[in-house]
């Protein structure tokens, strides 16, 4: 079977500074990868070269076997809640509406009743579905990151790359994202940045520790950086083990 | 102004005025959404140094202004994907410098320009020809963002996501920042360029305070233009003042009177939901 991701000694530079050198790592079909490591270590710089929203400076990036460019229906994104204008006129079945969007779209592009029916079976499955008319930006934090699953859903995606979904959320909040990744796992590859260190040890099948280079990889929380909590003095400490 | 004030004189202003509020209207929200407010004043600005191309080289003025801007609504938008943080200044200079081109090459030539009219617009002196132009401009927007509706829909929501999903956020792009270019041209006749700013961001930003969906606020931008063009041009024929003074006041006044109708309203409420608690 195809890896879903493998990335070859990829360096990625961010305007004059690196962000991240000579990574290596395959992922492979139905694994639930998790990266963490501290604020600047590159892991949403990787994120996005993966998602081909920044370019890679050396190295290659392959998803299901195939170039980026040739699988971009089949990759799903929630991108972080910061990222986007809360005040924009929305409803959540619109906001969910626009995963069903086609890459190349025709004139006067309606959507299809099949898109609104897949819309509909999200709404459920998320277990928001009386939110439907619901403007984003009258939601909780939790509501909201369950529709931008959905939307990131709605495309019917193979891969699932999702980045801190759950920061600024309540105890609650996340643990039902949690749930919710885990349930979907089952069906997709996930690649998710978190900070969660309880949770991911709880759920992800496999863990990145990351800081510029890749420090650890593994099935379970090494003890070192995470009781140290990720200041730089547990990294070096963790390199030169 | 060295017009006359005649009835027919008045429909060409109202039925240009129509045709500008739907077209800023549907502009301005993209504007505000892109944050792009600034860069629309820059731009605006920036067609006086087209202008004095004109009358150096002695060619139309207008087309000069129409290919200067929009040459700057797509160099500006280039740098701002490539160097966000330099925008402002970018934007700064391309203002003034064009400016001071514009009114150099102007001084050079010996032609006795009316800046009035380019700084504060004059419905009043438009031409059945330009209100030809108007409708050609307004049915090329009506076609390009009513065809891709909802390609823009999501890359004003969510650049990033569009992105991902494998829109051609870049063609998208460059259409918004052609259509900026040529729109503006056409605002400067009825607001001027000092004053375009205020009818790009007053409206949408008003019709965002009273709509739940992107349709919504596109079409509640088109009426609130509507009614400070309307309104603006009969008192600006009536006073025989500059059109866009009369239109701005309008704009400015409705948006401060809705912003604080709005505080007013928050802190009541925060005061009874005290009370009850």
């Amino acid at each position: 079977m195809e890896k879903a991701l493998r990335l070859s000694e990829v360096t990625i530079n961010y305007h004059t500074q690196i962000a991240v050198q000579n990574v290596s790592l395959t992922v492979d079909q139905g694994e639930f990868l998790v990266i963490t490591g501290p604020n600047g270590g590159g892991k949403s710089s990787l994120i996005k070269a993966i998602l081909s929203l920044i370019p890679v400076t050396k190295g290659t990036i392959e998803i299901l076997g195939k170039q980026q460019s040739e699988v971009k229906g089949k990759i799903g994104y929630v991108p972080q809640q910061t990222h986007f204008d809360h005040s924009f006129p929305i409803t959540v079945r619109d906001a969910i509406l626009m995963g069903r969007l086609p890459s190349k779209i025709g004139w006067f592009y309606r959507y299809s009743q099949t898109d609104h029916e897949v819309v509909n079976d999200l709404l459920e499955q998320m277990n928001i579905a009386g939110l439907a008319k619901r403007q984003l930006n009258e939601l909780s934090g939790g509501q909201k990151q369950k529709v931008l699953i959905a939307r990131a859903l709605s495309s019917k995606p193979e891969v699932l790359i999702l980045d801190e979904p759950t920061a600024s959320l309540d105890v609650k909040a996340k643990a039902q994202i949690y749930d919710i990744l885990k349930t979907l796992s089952q069906s997709m590859t996930i690649v998710m940045i978190s900070h969660d260190e309880q949770l991911i040890a709880r759920y992800a099948s496999t863990i990145v520790f990351l800081n510029k280079e890749i420090l650890y990889k593994g099935t379970e929380l090494p003890h070192s950086p995470f009781n140290l909590g990720f200041g730089l003095s547990s990294m070096e400490a963790l390199h030169e083990h | 102004m060295n017009i006359e004030f005649t009835h027919e004189v008045l429909i060409y202003a109202i039925v240009g005025g129509i045709m500008a509020s739907i077209i800023s209207g549907i502009i301005g929200i993209v504007i505000l959404e892109k944050r792009m407010v600034m860069m629309s004043g820059g731009v605006a600005h920036t067609a006086i140094g087209g202008m004095g191309l004109g009358y150096f080289f002695n060619f139309s003025p207008m087309l000069g202004a129409v290919v200067i801007s929009v040459l700057a609504s797509l160099g500006i938008g280039r740098f701002q994907r490539r160097n966000q943080q330099h925008t402002d200044v970018l934007i700064g200079v391309f203002w003034a410098m064009s400016m001071a081109l514009g009114v150099l090459l102007m001084d050079i030539s010996g032609q006795q320009v009316e800046f009035e009219e380019y700084l504060f617009g004059n419905i009043f002196s438009i031409t059945p020809v330009q209100l030809w132009i108007f409708a050609g401009l307004l049915v090329l927007i009506l076609l390009i963002f009513g065809g891709f509706y909802h390609a823009f829909k999501v890359y004003l929501f969510d650049e990033e996501f569009a992105t991902v999903q494998g829109l051609n956020v870049r063609f998208l792009e460059t259409i918004l920042f052609i259509v900026l270019g040529l729109t503006t041209i056409l605002l400067i006749k009825i607001v001027g360029m000092l004053l375009i700013v205020a009818l790009y961001s007053a409206p949408p930003a008003i019709a965002k305070k009273f709509s739940r969906h992107f349709s919504t606020v596109i079409l509640t931008t088109i009426l609130l233009n509507l009614i400070f063009v309307i309104i603006g041009v009969v008192i600006a024929f009536q006073l025989k003042i500059s059109s866009g003074t009369s239109i701005i006041f309008i704009t400015g006044l409705t948006y401060f009177a809705v912003v604080t109708g709005e505080a007013i309203h928050k802190k009541k409420k925060a005061r009874q939901q005290a009370l009850v608690e």
